[in-house]
């Protein structure tokens, strides 16, 4: 499998994930108590699930078989609480983020653009859930 | 007219850019055209069709140039910190952020080779460049937002949304250059820190909890 391949199912894998920890963190957040976070965690889940069927489609296009979801995920935290809740979205932004910065590197042309606008827009993301800005999101090893 | 960027336009209008690139690219050409710190030489794969023997003058090129766009924003930043220090808390991330960029990108390039041939070569920030005007230190003659002629406004809110806006334009040119690179690796760095600016901007246009 090249390489480009290889991060383009690792961020396809991601993504199942994160439309996995956002359909839970959806359905446990009050909406009337919490309608700011109830809002991002919904725009959250459209662009994650439109970015999963993309993904599925350039997997294809390269010829692959596109991962399948896992039944289901370990959730990042016990997303018991709202803090709890909002963490868990946050976890699954950022490791979005490292996925999407890995397929940059492993990829070039329409790949590699929708890649670094993913990762920007992750990045974007993470200041709705309580993150901060970082000098390299989406690179752990900085 | 010449194009802002050409050397052999006046020698007065020399940029930090101009100068930088013409000095690593000397060195590059002797050096072998390594960015230090960032492999490039292990992963020049993601190209379709690449020539047998690579030129990766470029990406010292494309460093030289995001070094520069970082520089004028902590300048700008600096500069903005100095005429409002009230901002300095609201700035910090911005700035370590951006330091953080500038520190990278200059262990990347090669040493110019000819220390000196611009005063603004070193992209170190002396100490006192934050007494001097904006920007004024380190003339660009790049025709873009970075060249930004303008004070930092009275108004802090007007300079916040004017750092915001300078944010905004660097986040679409580092991500322009994350596209141009060759190498994968210095490409991922690149995507990385347009992410940071796309963060600072948004926090900055109070877009980071909307």
């Amino acid at each position: 499998m090249s390489s480009k391949v290889h991060a383009l199912q690792q961020a396809l894998g991601a993504e199942h994930a994160a439309l996995y920890v956002y359909d839970v963190v959806g359905g446990r957040l009050s909406v009337s108590a919490h309608p700011g976070l109830a809002r991002r965690v919904a725009a959250a889940y459209t662009t994650h699930r439109g970015r999963r069927d993309q993904l599925t489609a350039m997997v294809r296009s390269a010829h692959a078989q596109p991962v399948a979801a896992e039944i289901s995920y370990q959730l990042p935290t016990p997303c018991r609480t709202t803090p709890e809740l909002e963490r868990a979205a946050l976890l699954t932004e950022q490791r979005c983020a490292q996925v999407y910065a890995a397929l940059v590197g492993a990829s070039s042309q329409a790949t590699r653009q929708y890649a670094i606008d993913a990762l920007a827009d992750t990045a974007v993301r993470e200041l709705g859930f309580g993150g901060i800005p970082a000098a390299f999101p989406g690179l752990p090893e900085m | 007219m010449p194009a802002p960027d050409d050397p052999s336009g006046p020698p007065g209008r020399l940029s930090r850019r101009t100068a930088l690139a013409a000095a690593v690219g000397v060195t590059a050409l002797t050096a072998g055209c390594k960015l230090h710190g960032i492999d490039i030489r292990s992963d020049r794969t993601p190209h379709p069709t690449p020539s047998p023997t690579p030129d990766l003058a470029p990406d010292v090129l494309v460093a030289a140039t995001v070094l520069d766009h970082e520089q004028a924003v902590l300048d700008r930043i600096d500069a903005t910190v100095a005429a409002h220090p009230r901002l300095v808390d609201r700035l910090a991330s911005a700035r370590a952020g951006h330091r953080a960029h500038v520190q990278l990108l200059t262990k990347a390039v090669p040493t110019p080779a000819r220390p000196g041939a611009s005063p603004s070569a070193s992209p170190s920030p002396s100490p006192t460049s934050i007494l001097t005007p904006p920007l004024s230190a380190t003339p660009s003659a790049s025709p873009s937002a970075y060249a930004s002629p303008t004070a930092v406004p009275h108004d802090p809110h007007k300079a916040l949304r004017s750092l915001g806006r300078l944010e905004e334009q660097l986040a679409m040119d580092d991500k322009r250059s994350a596209f141009a690179a060759q190498s994968g690796s210095f490409a991922r760095v690149l995507a990385s820190m347009g992410a940071a600016a796309a963060q600072q901007s948004a926090v900055l246009a109070g877009r980071d909890r909307s």
